[in-house]
């Protein structure tokens, strides 16, 4: 299950990653910035209107947010891109023949797609062996990290490990009958509880004698007055 | 006497409401059932993020279909939309074979929470004018209806763009609503 998670979590930066190359920040048809769908086959990033067009021809669509994508998914999009997309389906293609359609313009966009994909008048056959794989999804997968929110976790228990070990030191340092100035924290995070407290009553008394000194210790005496 | 006739008239003018939720696989056609019945007219659709809804008014029953997205990510919202459902509309694309067994449990899901469980349930089989595309028996085995019990269920083949089947769909929707209150 927690794998299951890390592995779309990761995927998710995969395609975040992917994403900001140059060739897929702008739309595959009509060049439009920042596309938020991805088109099957094609393995190509569109924008929210090519993707309803796309759909019109029942190609599959995957929003980047609110879909899961398959290693074998994120295969195609690792390989492909708008980037081989381009060099595959316009390879015969120049901007005087047929110029990119604008941004929200459907009719265009619609023939143009027409063009491209159905009728494929500007595509060029390559050989599989033309396309090197780049990088195997399983490396990028190891290769990639996890965000941050395991490590702000791991920190949390260390810190508790922390507290538990600075605590196991003052009890020593007390029995050692040795000065040595506590932190406000540990002191703070002391005093709260209740549970204890027939237990650390003769640390209190100890802790007493040690905030003497301490120029908060006229404030920790009003806070015993008022328990 | 005055008090009757003003009942009398406030039971015709009465219109009967149904709440109904379409849901179903990203790119079933929801959205486009949804805009044809309102509309009348096949309008081209993005993905749904979130949800639409329209009151068609269909035979003196005004029903407010609720169309929420489907893609997967978005699925486990479906449901926060169940509460006071009367009607589920599963929709279906009938040409996507590799994915009828997700639909199936997906259906299955849906229909084994508690707040469903008195909703009928109408399923399209929708673009039935593609090729090769499955049939309604087809659909019906493959979603395990018969195994359904405790439930009022119905496919119905449709076609979106230009509207076959969908007006039968909410006609066996209202007719059925209509035997309950019996």
């Amino acid at each position: 299950m927690q794998d299951k998670r890390d592995n779309i979590r990761k995927s998710t930066i995969i395609l975040k990653k992917l994403m900001k190359k140059p060739e897929n920040s702008v739309c595959a048809n009509c060049q439009e910035l920042g596309p938020q769908y991805v088109c099957f086959p094609y393995a190509t990033f569109v924008c929210t209107i090519c993707s309803g067009i796309h759909r019109h021809f029942s190609h599959r669509i995957k929003g980047v947010g609110v879909s899961t994508f398959s290693s074998e998914e994120l295969n195609q999009l690792i390989q492909g891109g708008n980037g081989v997309d381009k060099i595959k389906y316009l390879a015969n293609w120049t901007e005087e023949k047929f110029p990119f359609p604008k941004a929200g313009d459907r009719k265009k966009i619609e023939q143009f797609i027409q063009l491209k994909y159905i009728e494929k008048l500007w595509y060029k056959n390559f050989e599989e062996d033309d396309f090197p794989p780049i990088q195997k999804v399983e490396d990028v997968m190891k290769t990639t990290d996890l965000p941050k929110i395991i490590i702000i976790e791991k920190k949390k228990k260390n810190n508790q490990k922390k507290e538990n070990n600075q605590n196991n030191q003052n009890k020593e340092n007390k029995e050692n009958k040795m000065l040595i100035d506590l932190d406000h924290e540990v002191i703070i995070q002391k005093t709260p509880k209740i549970e204890n407290e027939k237990i650390e009553k003769n640390e209190k008394i100890e802790n007493e004698k040690i905030l003497k000194k301490d120029p908060f210790s006229a404030i920790w005496e009003n806070l015993e007055n008022d328990k | 006497m005055g008090k009757a006739i003003s009942k009398l008239f406030r039971k015709m003018g009465k219109k009967k409401e149904m709440r109904i939720l379409m849901l179903g696989l990203d790119a079933a056609g929801k959205t486009t059932i949804l805009y044809k019945l309102k509309l009348g007219q096949s309008v081209t659709t993005i993905p749904t993020v979130g949800f639409n809804v329209e009151t068609v008014q269909y035979k003196k029953i005004k029903f407010n279909v609720w169309d929420v997205g489907g893609q997967d990510k978005i699925r486990p919202l479906w449901r926060h939309y169940f509460t006071g459902t009367q009607g589920l509309i599963y929709v279906i694309d009938s040409n996507d074979r590799a994915r009828i067994d997700e639909a199936k449990s997906e259906l299955h899901k849906i229909l084994g929470d508690r707040e469903m469980s008195d909703a009928l349930l109408l399923v399209f089989a929708n673009k039935q004018d593609l090729p090769n595309v499955m049939t309604p028996a087809e659909i019906t085995e493959k979603l395990e209806l018969h195994k359904l019990r405790d439930r009022n269920w119905f496919v119905q083949p449709s076609c979106a763009t230009n509207g076959e089947g969908l007006f039968d769909g909410l006609n066996w929707l209202s007719s059925n609503i209509k035997k309950k209150k019996k």
